[in-house]
């Protein structure tokens, strides 16, 4: 492997729970190289799942989270300033491009459409990335996959990927775990116990119906872990929900009161 | 002045009411009504203080008069629903006491303080609704309707929460003596609700057990589905445990006292009774609490308690008795009663039947009799407002009377006049109006404020590679287009009746269709836009109406609205446009303006002086603009140069000559307003 891409290694096996068919599906994808979608609401483990397949198919994994002032170099590389004149730096598609590495790309609606097509060479089958300024067309490594992550919860109707460019991508559906197996992630993830653990899960549970009526995203497994975490470390459970779930998540005064009932529910108060 | 001019219909009729109870009250309330004028702010507190001096009046006959004494200290920390729950708290206390109550209302009573200080921050179920409606959709029910119950009889005892399919109603307050401050009381009520609907059999026949039998049962069952649902969420528990606080200290032995005993001792293992009974109700409770979802065995321990009550003597009496701790419900999910004997307040009626019944909370009263006066709800508010005299030079205060109210609600719609049209999209807004937005940056610019570094370093790069490079540097802040609110002001006076010469079409159908092209035309995203309508009836009677405000979407009601407006009643311009500003108030968009569509100039039955309301509304515009809203006449009048000109300022209106034009003659007068 090239020492360019050895950092990138992920060493140690990441935890992940597998909650249907998406490690299957993935390495199907992967041997055909096909770009991936992965679509889900936030916190739900789509950046752990991509850690966890980068380490099971040994692949260095170069992450690069997406910004509405992302340029295309940014993404390809770009030529900078030295003493002895102008040096050309690759950008991290590049890199991966090049030496064989999964490119992910966290939030991609979030980059302009305008940078996202230069993808679009990558994507299809002639699988090249031409570099015009450096007048160097790249043929992308055999090894090399690009995946890219969004939400299609929250963003505006105006930030949306081209059909040119979702048609390039296969795409799974990542959703919260159901009860039993988060349950599981929050106890594996925090060290609280399964009591503990599935309390928390039931709060999320009860946030996620309000979906629509109020909150524009339930509280996600993360956040639990992160609550089960400040419990674990000796604070009241209902302190720690307050703090790592509920008042993160929405400031309007109502819903924040019914969250609240929803932890006094479980834990007291 | 004449107070008695001033006051609004509703006002009168209940000080009249007063008066008739309680003269020696009404004339104390009417002395110190002007001192407590500022402090309620608006008629409808002022009513509803009056209706509440009358129904003191009427439930403790001779104590008003003490009560009105301290209103002014009163309603200094207590808005007026706080001052009913005081009021309600000293009656609960001493019920059968007039002096103690006479010295609670006089504030020589601890107690008094103690309560007033509990209720200023009151637990009303108006603060408490959508958190309510929140907290039930996280348990499963996004859609229940939750509705406020009013006790409308003074003297009887506190109602309680009221389940069915569908429909929760809730005590309109809760007092704080009884153990409201304790916890969230809305919440604990809220999660016994759910607890009955998780796991109580609804609507048992009663068949031929007595009341007494039927509120144990219920009691028992309060304390079943409880347990079951604190298995689940181990906090209810606690929640809960916190309004249970009857004791047996004082060893009364009333059916009261005991179930409330019993019902804590059900829910506190810790909780020591002296009595028997209740002690013998936890050990047959707990006797089958290892098996919670066996209802009948459940029963069994009910028949068994209440057969024992019987054999104590304890006197039961249905209309006495409420449901303790106050959270819980009043149990009447569970059973069905013969319609005979049912005698159920019409609003649990109303809650039953309300899988049909569309909420639309327009359950006005009819025939409300003289001796408790019921408190409408508050549809109809009224504003006050200046109105300037240009002979006089003055700006007269408080001098109007805008009353914000749906006009006549005729039911039929007039046929086609809010017709859905498809054509003239997204016409309104000059695009070209441009603010400063700096979340908007422009890069590779030839021209600009500051360097787009990347593009910069490129270009030294292209330099040294000796490769032309790119001139386009710079970056700068963009531009965007401002936000509007646009409330589109139609004139609904008599004259718009009249046909458009030529045609069957009136006035007021063409104002109805340009007010819908330009409510679907706007850009929803971006633009708010209400329409409103008036028409007047002298200064104390400018009608209001609103057809459709700027939270309502453009939907079947709104055009059901528009459809039904008639034309009656004059024009007092000025007034209309000085509320309507005021509803542009609130709105947070840049450009807020106030398009008129209006058929003739002002005019009203109390003015003769033709140039009198000219000159106001001149006045009301030059306001408005002060206040950085645009105004904007269309006026189907030929001959109207003589006064919109003075009115408006020469730029600002447009005489429309074809009536027929006026919708895309609106969408126009949007385009350049919104241009400026």
């Amino acid at each position: 492997m090239n020492e360019q891409i050895r950092p990138y290694l992920i060493e140690t096996e990441p935890y992940y729970h597998s909650a249907g068919n998406e490690v299957e599906l993935f390495e199907a994808a992967y041997a055909l190289r096909m770009p991936m979608i992965f679509k889900g609401p936030t916190g739900c483990g789509k950046t752990r799942f991509m850690e966890y397949m980068a380490w099971r198919l040994k692949r260095p994994l170069i992450t690069l989270a997406c910004n509405e002032d992302m340029t295309a170099s940014d993404l390809v590389g770009r030529y900078l300033l030295d003493a002895q004149g102008t040096v050309w730096h690759d950008g991290p598609l590049t890199i991966a491009a090049r030496y064989g590495a999964i490119c992910y790309l966290d939030e991609v609606v979030e980059a302009r459409q305008d940078t996202t097509v230069i993808i679009h060479p990558l994507t299809d089958d002639r699988r090249i990335l031409p570099l015009d300024k450096r007048g160097e067309l790249i043929h992308a490594h055999s090894d090399f996959q690009l995946v890219v992550s969004y939400n299609p919860g929250y963003q505006s109707i105006t930030k949306d990927l081209k059909q040119s460019t979702k048609q390039r991508f296969g795409a799974i559906d990542f959703h919260y775990p159901s009860e039993a197996i988060e349950t599981e992630i929050v106890a594996h993830e925090s060290g609280v116990g399964n009591d503990i653990a599935k309390r928390l899960v039931g709060i999320a549970h009860k946030s996620r119906a309000l979906r629509g009526h109020g909150l524009e995203e339930g509280i996600s497994t993360r956040m639990m872990i992160r609550a089960g975490a400040l419990i674990r470390g000796g604070i009241a459970p209902n302190l720690a929900c307050r703090l790592a779930m509920t008042k993160p998540i929405t400031d309007d005064d109502d819903v924040l009161r019914a969250l609240d009932g929803f932890i006094e529910a479980y834990f007291g108060s | 002045m004449d107070m008695t001019t001033l006051l609004i219909e509703p006002l009168a009729t209940r000080l009249g009411a007063l008066q008739k109870r309680d003269s020696a009250a009404h004339t104390r309330l009417v002395g110190t009504l002007p001192a407590l004028t500022p402090r309620l702010g608006d008629d409808a507190a002022l009513a509803d203080l009056v209706a509440l001096c009358d129904q003191t009046a009427a439930a403790v006959p001779g104590l008003a008069s003490d009560l009105i004494t301290h209103l002014e200290y009163l309603l200094a920390t207590l808005d007026v629903a706080g001052l009913r729950r005081w009021v309600l708290t000293g009656m609960r206390l001493y019920p059968n006491h007039p002096a103690l109550l006479a010295r609670y209302f006089r504030l020589d009573d601890p107690a008094a303080a103690q309560s007033m200080h509990a209720e200023a921050n009151g637990f009303r179920f108006g603060a408490a609704h959508s958190a309510l409606q929140y907290y039930l959709a996280g348990f499963g029910l996004p859609d229940v309707v939750l509705k406020a119950r009013q006790q409308h009889d003074f003297n009887a005892l506190p109602v309680r929460t009221v389940i069915s399919e569908g429909v929760l109603l809730f005590p309109e307050h809760y007092l704080a003596i009884e153990g409201a401050g304790n916890g969230d009381i809305y919440c604990a009520a809220a999660a016994h609700a759910l607890a009955h609907l998780n796991y109580s059999r609804r609507h048992r026949a009663v068949n031929q057990r007595k009341p007494m039998l039927v509120a144990v049962l219920s009691l028992i069952e309060d304390a079943r589905v409880e347990r079951l649902m604190a298995r689940k969420y181990p906090g209810l528990h606690t929640l809960w445990g916190r309004f249970h606080v009857a004791s047996g200290e004082a060893g009364d032995l009333s059916f009261a006292s005991l179930t409330a005993r019993l019902a804590r001792a059900l829910h506190d293992p810790y909780y020591l009774d002296p009595n028997h009974w209740v002690n013998k109700g936890r050990e047959l409770f707990q006797e089958n609490a290892d098996r919670l979802d066996d209802a009948a065995a459940f029963d069994e321990v009910g028949n068994i308690l209440a057969n024992d009550l019987g054999q104590m003597r304890v006197r039961f009496n249905p209309q006495q008795y409420r449901v303790e701790p106050a959270y819980r419900d009043d149990n009447t999910l569970l059973w069905e009663f013969e319609e005979d004997q049912q005698d159920t307040p019409p609003e649990e009626m109303l809650a039953r039947k309300s899988a049909q019944v569309e909420s639309d909370g327009s359950d006005t009263e009819s025939g409300v009799t003289m001796h408790i006066l019921a408190i409408e709800p508050d549809m109809a508010r009224r504003w006050h407002y200046p109105e300037w005299d240009y002979r006089a030079e003055i700006e007269r205060d408080k001098w109007v009377t805008v009353i914000d109210a749906p006009l006549v609600d005729s039911g039929a719609a007039a046929p086609d006049a809010a017709q859905k049209c498809s054509t003239a999209r997204n016409i309104p807004f000059d695009t070209t109006t441009r603010l400063l937005d700096r979340s908007i940056r422009l890069r590779r610019q030839y021209e600009g404020d500051e360097l787009d570094l990347n593009a910069a370093i490129e270009s030294r790069i292209s330099l040294r590679g000796r490769i032309a490079p790119d001139p386009r540097i710079f970056q700068r802040t963009g531009r965007r287009r401002p936000s509007y609110a646009t409330l589109l002001l139609l004139d609904l006076s008599e004259s718009t009746n009249d046909r458009i010469k030529g045609t069957y079409t009136t006035v007021l159908d063409v104002e109805k269709r340009a007010a819908a092209i330009v409510a679907e035309s706007i850009d929803r995203g971006q633009d708010r836009i209400a329409i409103h309508g008036f028409a007047s009836n002298g200064r104390s009677d400018v009608r209001y109406a609103r057809i459709k405000d700027f939270d309502q979407p453009f939907g079947d009601r709104q055009r059901q609205q528009l459809a039904q407006q008639r034309g009656a009643l004059s024009t007092r311009m000025g007034a209309a446009l000085r509320h309507a500003g005021s509803c542009l108030a609130t709105e947070q968009a840049e450009k807020k303006m106030i398009i008129l569509v209006t058929d003739g100039e002002p005019s009203d039955i109390d003015v003769y002086d033709s140039r009198y309301l000219i000159e106001d509304a001149r006045y009301a515009v030059g306001v408005l603009a002060a206040q950085g809203i645009s105004t904007f006449c269309l006026t189907l009048d030929q001959r109207a140069d003589a006064y919109v000109r003075a009115i408006f300022g020469a730029w600002n209106y447009l005489i429309v000559d074809d009536p027929t034009a006026l919708p895309l003659q609106v969408a126009r007068a949007l385009a350049k307003v919104s241009a400026r």
